[in-house]
């Protein structure tokens, strides 16, 4: 009789472990276009740019592996300036974008005749492509600009703003494109914060710019945090705009790349710039994850 | 402690007044409890006092000062919300810090007194934890030690038990009371919860479609009101149609649909007077008796622990009775009923 059920057991066994692995082919089958879209569109370019940054992998050569193309990044000073460049566009444009945002963003949180055709107004930037925003920055405040033409008629100068070493024009085209799209995401968080909430701290004391600054910010921080990295990371890998408004040195990082890239034909020194740039931006990435714990999970 | 008045206070959202016309007043040190149905404006009438909504017109004053001009900020007054709307991103001790620093309190005195109000309300040693690791229950009182630490001429409660299982609520609500007699500050509580109105309060103020209907002690509202609604939403009540058919002095004669009943009534009644009578359940006896004695038949007898709820119908009019007990009639049984001789008489256009 004891002999008797482990016998039985692979008899019952054999269909239920066929269904297994039946189920593990369907599991894999519904994982496969979104594992198979990132694998192809992702993963394979990522590597294949990397590959050619240690000189692995560049069509026409035969590959030898080195870390000459980083080396010359980090010796050179033309590369150098540009990481640190891109880098000075992003926090300046992400800083900027941010203060106005947030402080807009609030406002629209408070009725007021009008606000609804504000609220439409203001996101008009979203759907104006960054080249056509460069180009009216441009005719603004270029050196022969409408502002610089207005302000010479009475007699004034007007401030270098684009062409200029700290690229005040890129900033202010970024700015102009990104609040809207910060305050897209911002006043959406921050019209999740219970209304009770705010009524409790002005109930226990604190004037408008205290329940702003103690309970409103705090309680947008997933929206803050998400906002300026997405906002971070799309400025600091622009090519366009930087190209347009730009001084001849320091070039942004991306218009260096296209130069080596379309001009030189060297991609593999183009490649270890794309890497430094998304290795740059994983950092951030990165660090977001670390020093904003819980991404919103105060508000619940 | 301070005094609250409110003077003809309006507030208007579009074609609807929340609140239209509203006068009343907390005085100090009393413990007056806004009762209503949802919609009726308690809530509204609360906002306003705290400053969190304008209103249309009229005037609130807190110690004779008008005060209706002050944002919410600069109001002596804290709110106990239904939500507790504590803030999430911080502690218990922030939270309850959080008053203080805004009055600039002292770091040292600000400790003592966070202190001070955690273990008022039992919480000591959790002002450590985030809102969100508390129950329901220690929520509440949270935000109850952050409205009393910074000492408030008025505390306002907006229904701050009703999220919170019975048992729980009913023990909160003598707390609660304990703690505003302790203090002895002018509290104005709204609720829509009859028997928590009934425990907590001094006087409650009844209101209805955006107006205050009656003012008065529990026992007045309770077993003396004055309006219709009163007498329907506070607990259960037998309201009778009847017709002054005479009587003097005191004692009156009354026509109703469930026979003549004699009636005892302090006001000064007319012949032909309509009037509504309100009988409580609990003061209808099974039973035969010398005068307002009925005959019905038990339409629903249901046993609700305590006592045992009759529907009794005489005539054509369903009376609900109640008797201590398990159930000791049966459906379908005819009883002797005997209404009370004093029920409260209402009379309302």
């Amino acid at each position: 009789m004891a002999q008797a059920v482990p016998a039985r057991v692979p008899l019952l066994d054999r269909p239920r472990r066929a269904a297994r692995r039946r189920d593990r082919w369907v599991d894999l089958g519904l994982l496969l276009p979104g594992v198979g879209f990132l694998g192809l569109f992702l993963v394979v370019p990522l590597a294949q740019v990397f590959l050619r940054s240690v000189g692995l992998a560049v069509i026409g050569q035969a590959g030898r592996f080195t870390w000459d193309y980083y080396r010359q990044f980090w010796a050179e000073a033309q590369y150098r300036d540009g990481f640190f460049f891109s880098l000075w566009l992003g926090v300046a444009s992400t800083v900027l974008s941010l203060g106005i945002a947030l402080v807009f963003s609030a406002l629209m949180q408070v009725r007021f005749p009008g606000r609804l055709l504000i609220s439409v107004l203001y996101k008009i930037p979203l759907v104006v492509p960054s080249l056509v925003a460069a180009f009216l920055i441009l005719s603004l405040i270029a050196p022969g600009g409408i502002l610089a033409r207005l302000v010479f008629h009475w007699g004034w100068s007007w401030p270098q703003l684009v062409y200029d070493r700290w690229g005040w024009g890129i900033i202010l085209v970024q700015v102009w494109h990104n609040v809207p799209f910060m305050m897209v995401i911002i006043s959406a968080v921050m019209a999740g914060i219970p209304q009770d909430v705010i009524d409790a701290a002005r109930n226990l004391g604190a004037p408008p710019w205290e329940v702003f600054r103690r309970v409103t910010v705090p309680l947008s921080m997933s929206g803050i945090s998400a906002a300026a990295l997405l906002v971070f990371i799309q400025v600091f890998g622009a090519f366009a705009v930087p190209s347009l408004l730009e001084s001849a040195y320091p070039l942004a990082l991306p218009v260096i790349m296209q130069t080596e890239m379309m001009d030189r034909a060297n991609w593999a020194l183009a490649s270890a710039l794309g890497s430094v740039l998304t290795i740059a931006s994983g950092i951030v990435l990165v660090l977001y994850y670390r020093l904003v714990p819980g991404r919103g999970a105060v508000v619940r | 402690m301070a005094q609250v008045e409110l003077r003809g206070v309006t507030k208007v959202y579009g074609a609807t007044a929340a609140v239209q016309d509203v006068h009343l007043e907390a005085r100090d040190g009393e413990f007056l409890t806004i009762l209503g149905p949802s919609g009726c404006g308690k809530t509204t009438t609360l906002r306003i006092i705290a400053g969190l909504l304008d209103p249309d017109g009229g005037e609130v004053l807190l110690d004779g000062r008008p005060v209706h001009h002050l944002p919410a900020h600069r109001r002596e007054t804290a709110m106990v919300f239904q939500s507790y709307a504590l803030f999430p991103h911080m502690t218990v001790e922030e939270n309850v810090a959080f008053g203080l620093r805004m009055r600039r309190v002292p770091e040292e005195e600000r400790r003592v007194r966070v202190e001070e109000a955690l273990r008022m309300v039992e919480l000591s040693g959790l002002g450590g934890r985030y809102p969100r690791a508390l129950s329901g229950g220690q929520q509440q009182r949270v935000a109850v030690a952050r409205a009393v630490v910074t000492r408030p001429k008025v505390l306002l409660f907006d229904e701050p038990l009703s999220n919170l299982d019975a048992k729980l609520r009913e023990r909160l609500r003598l707390e609660l009371r304990a703690l505003q007699q302790r203090l002895r500050v002018t509290t104005i509580y709204v609720t829509h919860d009859q028997a928590e109105a009934l425990v907590l309060s001094d006087r409650i103020v009844v209101m209805h479609r955006g107006r205050v209907v009656e003012v008065g002690t529990p026992q007045d509202v309770y077993r003396r009101p004055r309006a219709r609604v009163t007498a329907e939403f506070l607990g259960v009540a037998n309201l009778i149609p009847a017709t002054v058919a005479g009587g003097e002095g005191a004692r009156y004669v009354a026509d109703t649909a469930i026979g003549r009943l004699e009636v005892a009534c302090a006001d000064r009644l007319a012949q032909g007077d309509a009037v509504t009578l309100s009988f409580r359940p609990e003061d209808i006896r099974i039973g035969p008796g010398p005068v307002n004695c009925l005959s019905g038949a038990v339409q629903q007898a249901a046993y609700l622990g305590s006592i045992t709820d009759y529907v009794i119908r005489v005539n054509d009019v369903l009376l609900r009775v109640q008797e201590p007990g398990e159930p000791a009639r049966g459906v379908g049984e005819t009883v002797s009923l005997v209404l009370p001789a004093a029920p409260a008489v209402i009379r309302e256009p």
